[in-house]
């Protein structure tokens, strides 16, 4: 915002914030990305950006995808306000839903990751509150464990059962309906 | 465990995660997973059973309140379904907690509306209580038909706010297997033997409770006002949000309503059916009704109509009903289509086929109590006291 844009489409985009991992790795980006976590929004709101914003839960290689996903995510909805105002209704909601489908097949994309990786996901997301991140991480650990059994569960995210025999039975017995 | 050194990456992402965010993913799953989910480990079952977190999670049928004779005195006893294999369990005393003898007058996700002998001239008779976490709470007097601004917003109504948040989410410590909120098949319709004997009813007013966890976390309770000719003339709402009663009329002329009128609390609204329609008050008061889906025809009219059942099934309203002389069971469900909403019949089946495996073929005698939520079961009684689920 300090530094005058050269250009009047740059202007905004000329406003770069610095992201720090943990392992300290430098991410420039700009503030229509950043500001797309609610914490570093908030950063920004109060002036502590100066320097660079360091993320001591982040690494490198999270935050790399943390940023792919808001790179993305900002640039769809930029691209639809500035689709707004030069299409007809139709042609817009033609672009709007071109977009929608790109976007999703983005997420599904992004989405490939390995287990380990997705719930680093989840906590960088919710640390740096991201609402779109976190709802789609969340969502897809919760659709791996829709209908598996609990060995399966317990194999897939590698839990170890400590459960008692008896323990377990009891459970099984309270809702016996639910193993069916 | 022993293999615990070298796996421990991915065991770690999972334990790393906060209790807030296995919630966050464990809310998103149906009821039938969640369960499933407990038996993983000590720590997912212990998060899916704590009673904070039961607010979040999806909720399911736990068990229903039967009444009972003993010594010439009615007797409440709560059936719990979380071992379909064993003899029912029964609590012997669920409402030891409370400050005297109570009757249940209904019941609704967990909380119960129940009605004490003697209220104080400041309170109603009614007590809305958690059996579960063993918590109640006296309503305000109703005052004359809405004439009760003075105790609008009282500490009392407030605290059954915060109360009945918690009342929906925790449930019977017995059968903590996150599950549990609906405590149906109480006073109304459940054995019509009972209520018939129970002539204190006849004299007091009809009520229900409304109350969905899913939906919002206040709970209401409905009175019905009735003129010299039993018609009903308004109805008194308590809404737990105000901590008020409010009077509302608008009712049809002719309605009645009778104490085993079955009910249900479904998105806001108390459908209740009568002879040949169902009748929907929301919070607000307003009233419509919807004709029930079979031909009025089949009525007898000489005969006390058995109005049937309404429930709620996978979040739809749902009506069951014994025809042709209680040889067929039809369970339709209200769906929406483009000409409104529109009763859709989902299953029609003979008592027989129903109860060939269960029961022996001379018992043709019984009532049904209530349907599961979310799975198939309806639960029947027949003169034994047995119930079976289906």
């Amino acid at each position: 915002m300090a530094s005058a844009g050269s250009g009047d489409e740059k202007a905004a985009a000329a406003a770069m914030i610095t992201l720090i991992s943990s392992d300290n790795e430098k991410f420039e980006v700009t503030e229509a990305t950043a500001t797309l976590s609610q914490t570093i929004r908030h950063m920004i709101e109060d002036g502590c950006t100066d320097g660079g914003v360091p993320l001591p839960n982040v690494t490198s290689k999270i935050l790399a995808r943390v940023i792919e996903y808001c790179k993305k995510h900002a640039t769809a909805a930029a691209g639809e306000e500035g689709s707004s105002s030069s299409f007809s209704d139709a042609a817009f909601l033609e672009v709007d839903r071109a977009f929608l489908e790109e976007l999703e097949e983005f997420d599904d994309a992004f989405l490939e990751v390995d287990r380990a990786t997705l719930f680093d996901l989840i906590l960088a997301a919710n640390y740096l509150d991201i609402k779109g991140l976190l709802n789609l991480t969340c969502q897809k650990v919760a659709d791996s464990v829709k209908g598996k059994t609990p060995e399966q569960i317990r194999e897939m995210y590698n839990i170890v059962n400590d459960l008692t025999p008896e323990e377990e039975a009891e459970i099984r017995r309270e809702t016996q309906w639910a193993f069916e | 465990m022993a293999e615990q050194p070298t796996e421990t990456s991915a065991n770690t992402a999972v334990a790393g995660l906060t209790d807030d965010l296995m919630i966050d993913i464990l809310s998103r799953l149906p009821v039938k997973s969640l369960c499933r989910c407990k038996c993983v480990s000590p720590h997912w079952r212990d998060l899916i059973s704590h009673p904070d977190h039961r607010r979040r999670l999806p909720q399911t049928l736990a068990g229903f309140f039967g009444k009972d004779w003993s010594n010439g005195r009615v007797v409440w006893r709560f059936t719990s379904l979380c071992d379909a294999r064993q003899p029912p369990l029964v609590c012997a005393a669920p409402f030891s907690f409370m400050p005297g003898y109570v009757t249940i007058v209904d019941a609704c996700n967990g909380l119960l509306l129940c009605r004490t002998p003697t209220g104080l001239p400041q309170h109603s008779p009614y007590v809305v209580c958690n059996p579960a976490t063993k918590s109640w709470v006296t309503l305000p007097a109703s005052g004359n038909q809405g004439d009760d601004g003075e105790y609008k917003g009282t500490a009392s109504g407030n605290q059954g706010d915060e109360d009945g948040e918690d009342k929906g989410a925790a449930l019977p410590s017995s059968c903590n297997h996150g599950d549990g909120s609906e405590d149906k098949g109480t006073a109304s319709g459940n054995h019509s033997d009972d209520d018939e004997g129970d002539d204190e009813d006849d004299e007091l007013p009809v009520a229900r409770l409304g109350f969905d966890p899913a939906v919002s976390q206040y709970f209401y309770v409905f009175v019905f006002v009735e003129r010299d000719d039993h018609t009903v003339a308004g109805v008194k709402i308590y809404s737990s949000k105000i901590g008020a009663w409010s009077y509302y009329t608008g009712f049809p002329n002719c309605t009645l309503v009778f104490h085993d009128s079955p009910s249900v609390f479904l998105n806001g609204v108390l459908h209740l059916s009568r002879q040949f329609e169902v009748v929907g008050i929301d919070v607000k008061g307003d009233v419509w009704s919807i004709c029930l889906p079979e031909d009025p025809g089949e009525f007898d009219e000489n005969n006390m109509h058995d109005p049937g059942l309404l429930h709620r099934y996978q979040g739809l309203l749902c009506y069951m009903n014994l025809c042709d002389n209680e040889t067929n069971l039809s369970i339709w469900v209200i769906e929406e289509s483009d000409h409104g909403d529109e009763w859709v019949l989902k299953h029609q089946v003979t008592i027989q086929q129903l109860t060939e495996k269960i029961c022996p073929p001379e018992t043709n005698y019984f009532s049904l109590l209530t349907v599961h939520p979310d799975c198939n079961w309806i639960l029947c009684m027949w003169y034994g006291g047995h119930t079976n689920g289906l």
